[in-house]
């Protein structure tokens, strides 16, 4: 009999330890490379303003700039054939012996505070030259898009990632000139918009280049498909 | 009370709307000025709480000034002290709202402001350090940016109107790579005008040049010339501030305009500017025949209130003692008191020649007037041997029609033109005593 009861405690003890370490394996591979939360199938899922992908546009730049480094002048909206221009918000280098992670996080802050104060999105191309990292931030001066600029700093090229922020989680947002063109007058100039979602990807992040990262509020996130997002707390 | 602060307190009361509205316009919030039923709209802003050491003084002044100018003239006037960036957003959105089938608009912006890679920025009151430590980015991410500002108040609506009264400062930190605002260029249908040049720093008072105002040249110079009901389009009302400007600070600030418009706008009527006995031809009956243009008559109108002012000083000064140490710490208009009671002592002619020769210097017209008046009577010279004729050259070159009256007195008056000059200072001396009345 005390046999018996010692082996049922051995293999309840058994079970137990093999259930944490499953929930320990899960949680784990959540925090790394699993997905943070089904993506929202829109930016404001509830309010009734659908935000659709931004139409094609191509960059502009001016006589004699060197592409690839030199910031775009404008960009130009695909069929519509309407113009916007291209503002620079800031350039950033990784300091000394600061990794990728580290340096995106300080990126994220920027374009945090940009979006914050200005409620514009901001984003750029993230660029290396084998050891360091660099980004030339840019926006549109658009609440709901930006478009990626191609271009690093002289001697650095692209990753191949973008990272971007969002327009803040605040009232009284308004869609501008380069909403509506991106939107192809979906959203229309000088209306109210509703709050952002500073945490989540959007659809239109899901439909574009991967891996991307996005600058939230709270932590940096890497986005590489729907079911493959990282939150990396600041 | 000092005398300082006595004249500071009459200078706000002046530089306040004369709407009991603009006492809800205090520090931080935005007030709709009542205004006539015109299609014309103004949104003013005033920034001068800048934290950090940074604060100035004239500008929620100035835009009170201007709002002011303004509402007489019919415009509908959002007006905005001391606005931070979420603010400004905010009422511009509401501007861009209320006056979407707007005729004509304006935007008025007095406060901090430079430039770089050729945009202004506006600075709101928020900033998160002294502006001399702010860098590139940080003026990207905490201003507001002309350019945006003006591509979204330029659609759907008549001409706009863009005057910024800025740059004060220089930010230090490789965020300006000239000393002033950007030689920025107008699109279609806009106007803009800054209260200097690029290259240039626009004065944040008028001290500087003897005169006893706290309000931007600029600002006070055009809201006066606004004022004026004989000055009918924003042209006349740039190139008469440009002129005053200008000449009032020895060249050292001239505003500068950029416009892309087939015609200029209409300011506006007076709304029974018609009907005023006031008005311009009815004030001169025996003169009407002269034209006084608008610029020339803002600076008479100005003159002849400085005047007035230092008529009274001289009758209502205790002592002639306190005059003569005001006078020794700068006060033109002290001097000029102090001269005036002098004015009939032989024995005190070269203290007069002194008192008037350091407020002249400072470019003080009615001074340089005066002291042209008193060398020719004494037949003398200043200290660098100058004489009547110089000083009434620079008073008439600021508007004293006295002393363009003088001049043309001087060259005996024997031909057309002399005659003509002689007539036309007589035209502006009386048109600025009736003016300066009002």
């Amino acid at each position: 009999m005390a046999m018996r009861a010692r082996i049922i405690v051995l293999i309840a003890a058994a079970g137990l330890l093999a259930v944490t370490i499953a929930v320990a394996a899960w949680y784990s591979s959540r925090r790394h490379a699993a997905p943070a939360a089904p993506p929202p199938p829109q930016r404001q899922a509830g309010t009734g303003v659908r935000v659709p992908a931004p139409l094609p546009y191509t960059f502009r730049w001016r006589e004699g700039a060197t592409r690839g480094v030199d910031l775009p002048t404008h960009i130009s909206v695909g069929s519509l054939g309407i113009v916007l221009p291209l503002y620079p918000v800031q350039d950033m280098r990784s300091d000394p012996g600061e990794d990728k992670i580290a340096f995106l996080q300080r990126v994220r802050g920027t374009l945090v505070r940009y979006s914050d104060r200005q409620t514009h999105e901001a984003c750029a191309d993230i660029c290396s030259d084998g050891t360091a990292y660099s980004v030339r931030i840019t926006t549109v001066a658009s609440t709901r898009y930006c478009a990626v600029a191609p271009i690093c700093m002289a001697g650095d090229e692209s990753i191949r990632e973008s990272v971007h922020s969002h327009c803040p989680y605040r009232w009284g947002l308004t869609a501008t000139a380069a909403d509506e063109a991106l939107s192809g007058k979906v959203l229309h100039a000088g209306e109210s918009l509703p709050r952002c979602d500073t945490e989540h990807f959007s659809a239109a992040d899901f439909a574009g280049r991967r891996p991307t990262w996005l600058a939230g509020r709270r932590a940096l996130y890497e986005e590489d498909g729907p079911e493959r997002i990282t939150r990396y707390k600041p | 009370m000092g005398v300082n602060g006595a004249q500071e307190e009459a200078a706000a009361a002046r530089a306040e709307p004369a709407t009991s509205a603009s006492d809800a316009a205090s520090s931080g919030k935005s007030t709709l000025l009542p205004s006539s039923g015109s299609r014309r709209y103004a949104l003013v802003f005033g920034n001068g709480a800048y934290r950090h050491g940074d604060a100035l003084r004239a500008p929620p002044r100035d835009a009170a000034l201007m709002a002011r100018a303004l509402g007489v003239r019919g415009y509908h006037v959002l007006l905005a002290r001391d606005r931070d960036l979420a603010g400004m957003q905010e009422d511009l959105h509401a501007f861009e709202a209320m006056s979407k089938d707007a005729d004509l608009r304006v935007l008025y912006f007095a406060g901090h402001g430079f430039e770089f890679d050729s945009a202004n920025y506006l600075m709101p009151v928020d900033l998160p350090a002294n502006i001399a430590d702010l860098d590139r980015g940080e003026v990207r991410t905490n201003a507001l940016r002309l350019d945006q500002v003006t591509a979204s108040l330029e659609r759907g609506a008549g001409p706009l109107v863009v005057i910024v009264d800025a740059c004060r400062v220089v930010p230090a930190r490789g965020a300006a790579s000239v000393r002033s605002l950007a030689k920025e260029q107008a699109t279609e249908g806009t106007i803009l005008a800054f209260a200097t040049a690029p290259g240039q720093v626009a004065m944040d008072n008028l001290r500087n040049y003897g005169v006893d105002e706290d309000d931007s040249p600029y600002t006070w110079f055009l809201a006066d010339i606004l004022s004026d009901p004989a000055t009918t389009t924003w042209d006349q009302a740039f190139r008469a501030a440009y002129s005053i400007v200008s000449n009032q600070t020895r060249g050292e600030q001239q505003p500068w305009m950029n416009a892309r418009v087939n015609r200029f706008p209409e300011i506006g009527d007076m709304p029974g500017s018609a009907s005023t006995p006031a008005s311009a031809s009815s004030r001169l009956p025996g003169l009407s025949g002269i034209a006084v243009s608008p610029e020339r008559r803002a600076a008479a109108r100005y003159w002849a209130r400085e005047a007035e002012a230092v008529r009274r000083l001289a009758r209502d000064a205790v002592s002639d003692a306190a005059l003569q140490r005001r006078a020794g710490q700068g006060d033109a208009q002290a001097a000029m008191a102090l001269a005036a009671r002098w004015w009939e002592a032989p024995q005190h002619a070269a203290q007069v020649t002194r008192l008037l020769e350091s407020a002249s210097r400072n470019g003080n017209a009615l001074a340089q007037s005066d002291l042209g008046t008193h060398l020719y009577a004494i037949r003398g010279e200043d200290s660098e041997g100058r004489s009547a004729r110089y000083w009434w050259q620079l008073a008439s070159a600021q508007g004293v029609g006295e002393a363009r009256a003088k001049l043309a007195m001087l060259d005996d008056g024997g031909d057309i033109d002399s005659a003509r000059e002689l007539m036309q200072g007589m035209a502006e001396m009386m048109q600025g005593a009736v003016d300066g009345r009002h």
